[in-house]
């Protein structure tokens, strides 16, 4: 994958990683293979935390191009017997290879299925103090209320589930923590760079440590797993107290316009004229569309042509748009020009470009465009500076 | 293991050719006394040491141990590190207190 990574790790391993750094005791019990276990021992052992293995023949494997794309899936089999955990705190994630059943008493719960998230209480597991942590869809799926607000869904979620407090994630927007008496937004964090794999196992490890081992407010413990969360998008590395406490990230600034449901148009410049270059925009159309984002793209919406069919086109699609997210590899000189006119227009423009030369981008960063040189990076920051305007 | 990542159906390359395995990785649990000393491009010992039943390959800065190695290739390093291979970790970039490293044989 771009930019290269590969590490074993799965959602329950990493919040064993990120509650251990945090100072928190954790027992680990996973589904895993021979030779992956030795690879978490040996993490294990560095980070100081206990696993209890359940032993497969084949350990699951995801791949992926980068680190918003939905990855493919390897070693998928058999259902394994479930795994039973009996203990005063647990984390319980959704598995692939099988089940858990917990009995705990306080327990944080991530169904980690937006299709078809399971209801904690369905395989047996029992909690006194459960909280809930989803994300929209998941919600959505859970309730069977799709298009409601967070605040009905996380009311419904309290009122006819058995959870105690319910989180409901919402990207840029942070997210909506309901504690049992009223919901509560907390922000989400900029981060210089973007790295997304793991991202929410982070902010359930994060919730869980400040919620049940440091007896914090749910609102504070979403507000706290947030801001590691940002530390672990832009490091890729678990925070400790201390380097949590000198991170000091800016939250997403979001409009009134897009909090009331008013989503920008983001003109998406690059050039088509290859295999390559077309899935890239095809990457970035998708993943644009994804963070909630409407988009004109010029090679969907107008396609090739000459310039009597195509430019005046392209340029009042510039006009209609409030910002551009423009792919800068190779210095396409339509894209060039669409950048230019944008910035005359003197609307935002997040020019993504790997592999040019700084003094090649020199005109791009003097005139206030925002340079990223990885690419979830230049959605997240497209997705950003949209949520302001 | 839910959610492992990143290789993608690949196994563990057995350690037929030591001189061969370079691996790009983070450091696991990165000490922060040690790193401040650390900079890009610095040349760090690798080493396996033995502790809670686990011998774990660590990297060293002027004795040491800075943080550790939990790669997938942990198994194939640490076996040529016993069969008499020496290796260094050269640091990639260091970003708010984590470290990344390029571990290749001397």
């Amino acid at each position: 994958m771009w930019p290269g990574w590969k590490e074993v790790f799965g959602s329950a391993g990493r919040a064993a990683s990120a509650i251990s750094c945090m100072g928190g005791q954790v027992d680990l019990y996973t589904y895993v293979d021979t030779l992956a276990q030795e690879v978490l021992e040996s993490r294990a052992a560095l980070e100081d935390f206990h696993v209890i293995p359940t032993q497969v023949s084949q350990s699951i494997a995801f791949e992926y191009h980068h680190s918003l794309e939905t990855p493919r899936i390897y070693g998928l089999g058999k259902q394994e017997p479930p795994l039973s955990v009996t203990a005063d705190r647990i984390v319980r994630f959704g598995l692939l290879e099988g089940d858990a059943i917990v009995k705990g008493g306080q327990v944080v719960y991530d169904p980690q299925s937006a299709s078809s998230p399971e209801l904690f209480c369905t395989n047996g597991s029992t909690a006194d103090n459960l909280a809930l942590i989803l994300n929209r869809r998941e919600a959505e799926s859970m309730t069977g209320l799709p298009g409601r607000s967070p605040e009905n869904l996380a009311e419904h979620l309290i009122q006819h589930s058995e959870a105690q407090v319910v989180v409901i994630k919402l990207g840029a927007e942070g997210s909506l923590v309901h504690d049992g008496a009223a919901g509560h937004r907390v922000p989400a964090y900029q981060t210089k760079r973007v790295w997304k794999i793991g991202s929410g196992d982070n902010f359930v490890a994060h919730f869980a440590f400040h919620w049940m081992n440091e007896g914090k407010s749910p609102v504070e413990s979403a507000d706290l797993a947030s801001q590691g969360t940002a530390y672990y998008c832009q490091t890729r590395g678990f925070a400790t107290p201390d380097l949590l406490n000198a991170f000091k990230p800016k939250p997403v600034v979001v409009s009134k316009a897009y909090l009331a449901g008013y989503r920008p148009l983001v003109y998406l410049a690059g050039p088509f004229f290859t295999l390559a270059q077309l899935w890239l925009v095809e990457q970035a159309l998708a993943d644009l569309k994804a963070m909630g984002l409407r988009v004109f793209s010029p090679y969907h919406e107008v396609g090739h042509g000459s310039a009597d069919d195509v430019v005046q086109l392209d340029l009042e699609g510039i006009d209609k748009a409030d910002l551009v997210f423009a792919i800068g590899d190779g210095l396409d000189s339509g894209t060039i020009y669409e950048v230019g006119y944008t910035c005359a227009k003197a609307k935002p423009v997040i020019f993504y470009c790997e592999n040019e030369t700084d003094e090649n981008k020199k005109m791009m960063g003097g005139s206030g465009c925002t340079l990223c040189d990885d690419y979830a990076t230049a959605i997240y920051q497209t997705l950003w500076t949209a949520c302001a305007l | 293991m839910s959610g492992s990542g990143g290789g993608g159906g690949g196994g563990f390359a057995p350690p037929d050719n030591c001189e061969a395995i370079v691996i790009d990785t983070q450091l696991s649990s990165p000490k922060p006394a040690v790193l401040a000393g650390i900079h890009v491009h610095d040349k760090l010992d690798v080493t396996v040491q033995a502790g809670s039943g686990v011998e774990s390959v660590v990297v060293l800065f002027n004795g040491e141990v800075a943080g550790g190695l939990a790669s997938p290739e942990v198994r194939s390093l640490r076996e040529c590190i016993l069969r008499g291979t020496k290796y260094y970790a050269e640091v990639t970039d260091k970003n708010e207190g984590q470290v990344k490293v390029r571990v290749r044989a001397k």
